[in-house]
């Protein structure tokens, strides 16, 4: 029990420097911490569980097979969620038909059978879906993964001016739309109430 | 300053209004991956990690040394007593130089009898299980190995060089009767590598390089002793296409080992 306390207070740097030493068994630690992370960014990046799931494995067998050649100088957070972005590029290239932008998570909202029952409860997913791939990408990446907005620049293999003027913009869409959404809600509220 | 300052708090206030929204994600069904699926994915990481040949985080100068202090030391020895062999034949000043390339020539297959039989011992008495289990590729091994013995053999070839050149021998007779032979005959080893690893073992390749020895002894005398021979194989010309030909057969040969290695290590190896 107390090892288990002892392994989740280690950071990634430390742990990655004992991978490099020659104990690789700590990888199973480190894949296990960034799953959830990988698997939700590989979502919005995707806009599909299926293609979310393949491409995190693709993401963690990308890093057994490239684990030699990170160096310590970069953040191992930051390259990894590169390689996740990576990899779903990819995944778009090899698609016969890629899903463009928001469309993406509505076509599939669409698909999935279960919408109409969990819709009042998937309200963040809805107004993720109203941004562009580039902009929830940023807001995912700042908002959920905590990343700054630097580093985001880094993942994404673009310009620190481009990620914050993504970043202001995927802030103000998401604003009106919850302004949208509590008026409505409060729309919707007085007619019950009238009722 | 003012205005900057509040563009700034409302910025900050944005931002948490977001967050707190964003934080609603938590309660719905796509943030979090299924934990089946979750299980069977780490489960399958988990088994390919373990297939993993990790490198740890070393130079690959610190590999190669590593790699070097793993060679047997009678390979080392060997090596060692070549050189010494070929220094003193070379500084024997009492016998005819005739002679004295003719032994010289006759001795530069060693190395490579040397070098294969180190080369071998990964397919002999099961080395390979205790290299795999140093997380290595037996390719990558193989590769370290040659790359050692290249290097080993360049400071020995520098060495004979120097005595040559101060016991009075020209360029052209060292590279002729040195050099050229050391690059064939190494070359022959490694081409013949997988004949030997089948079935060869112990005095095979000795014998190998013994008739090797004497098929290049063969050669000396005939160079020397027909006339206008030697004259004809140390000009310039012939000279840079025999050791420019060389080299490209010793890249070529190793780069067949490499290539063989890894196609057996696909067969050997299987460590699932």
């Amino acid at each position: 029990m107390r090892d288990r306390c002892a392994i989740s207070e280690l950071k990634d740097s430390e742990l990655t420097a004992r991978i490099r030493k020659g104990e690789i068994q700590w990888l199973d630690v480190l894949i296990e911490r960034h799953y959830d992370g990988i698997y939700r960014f590989c979502f919005c990046k995707t806009g599909s569980r299926e293609a979310a799931y393949d491409c995190t494995q693709e993401t963690f067998l990308h890093l057994l097979r490239y684990l030699e050649a990170y160096r310590e100088q970069r953040k191992f957070k930051a390259w990894l969620y590169r390689i996740a972005s990576n990899v779903c590029t990819d995944y778009f290239r090899k698609a016969v038909r890629a899903p463009e932008g928001g469309e993406a998570l509505e076509s599939l909202q669409e698909e999935d059978k279960r919408f109409e029952q969990i819709e009042q409860r998937e309200l963040v997913r809805k107004a993720l879906a109203c941004l562009s791939e580039s902009q929830r990408e940023t807001i995912i990446l700042y908002f959920f993964d905590g990343f700054k907005l630097r580093e985001i620049a880094e993942i994404t293999d673009t310009k620190m001016s481009t990620v914050k003027s993504r970043f202001r913009q995927g802030m103000e869409k998401l604003r009106n739309y919850m302004e949208k959404e509590a008026g409505l809600s409060e729309t919707a509220g007085k007619e019950e109430r009238f009722r | 300053m003012m205005e900057r300052r509040n563009g700034r708090e409302n910025q900050r206030e944005m931002e948490n209004e977001i967050r707190a929204f964003l934080k609603g994600a938590e309660g719905e069904e796509w943030f979090h991956p299924e934990e089946r699926r979750k299980r069977e994915t780490l489960a399958f990481l988990q088994a390919e990690r373990r297939k993993q040949r990790f490198c740890p985080g070393k130079s690959f100068g610190e590999r190669l040394l590593d790699q070097a202090s793993w060679m047997s030391p009678a390979s080392w020895l060997g090596q060692l007593a070549v050189l010494v062999l070929l220094l003193w034949l070379l500084g024997n000043t009492g016998w005819e130089r005739r002679d004295v390339l003719l032994l010289v020539t006759a001795c530069t297959p060693l190395p490579g009898v040397i070098g294969l039989v180190e080369l071998l011992r990964s397919w002999q008495n099961n080395m390979w299980e205790l290299e795999e289990a140093c997380r290595y590729h037996l390719r990558q091994i193989q590769g370290m190995r040659l790359l050692v013995f290249g290097i080993a053999d360049s400071i020995g070839a520098a060495a004979v060089f120097a005595m040559g050149f101060l016991e009075g021998y020209t360029v052209e007779l060292l590279l002729l009767f040195f050099l050229f032979p050391l690059l064939v005959s190494d070359s022959v080893f490694l081409l013949l590598a997988r004949t030997f690893r089948r079935g060869a073992r112990g005095l095979v390749p000795v014998l190998g390089g013994f008739g090797m020895g004497l098929f290049w002894m063969y050669q000396a005398a005939w160079l020397q002793d027909v006339p206008g021979t030697l004259e004809e194989y140390t000009g310039p010309g012939t000279l840079a296409v025999l050791l420019a030909g060389s080299l490209g057969l010793l890249v070529f040969a190793c780069a067949r080992f490499l290539n063989e290695t890894d196609k057996e290590e696909q067969k050997l190896w299987n460590c699932a």
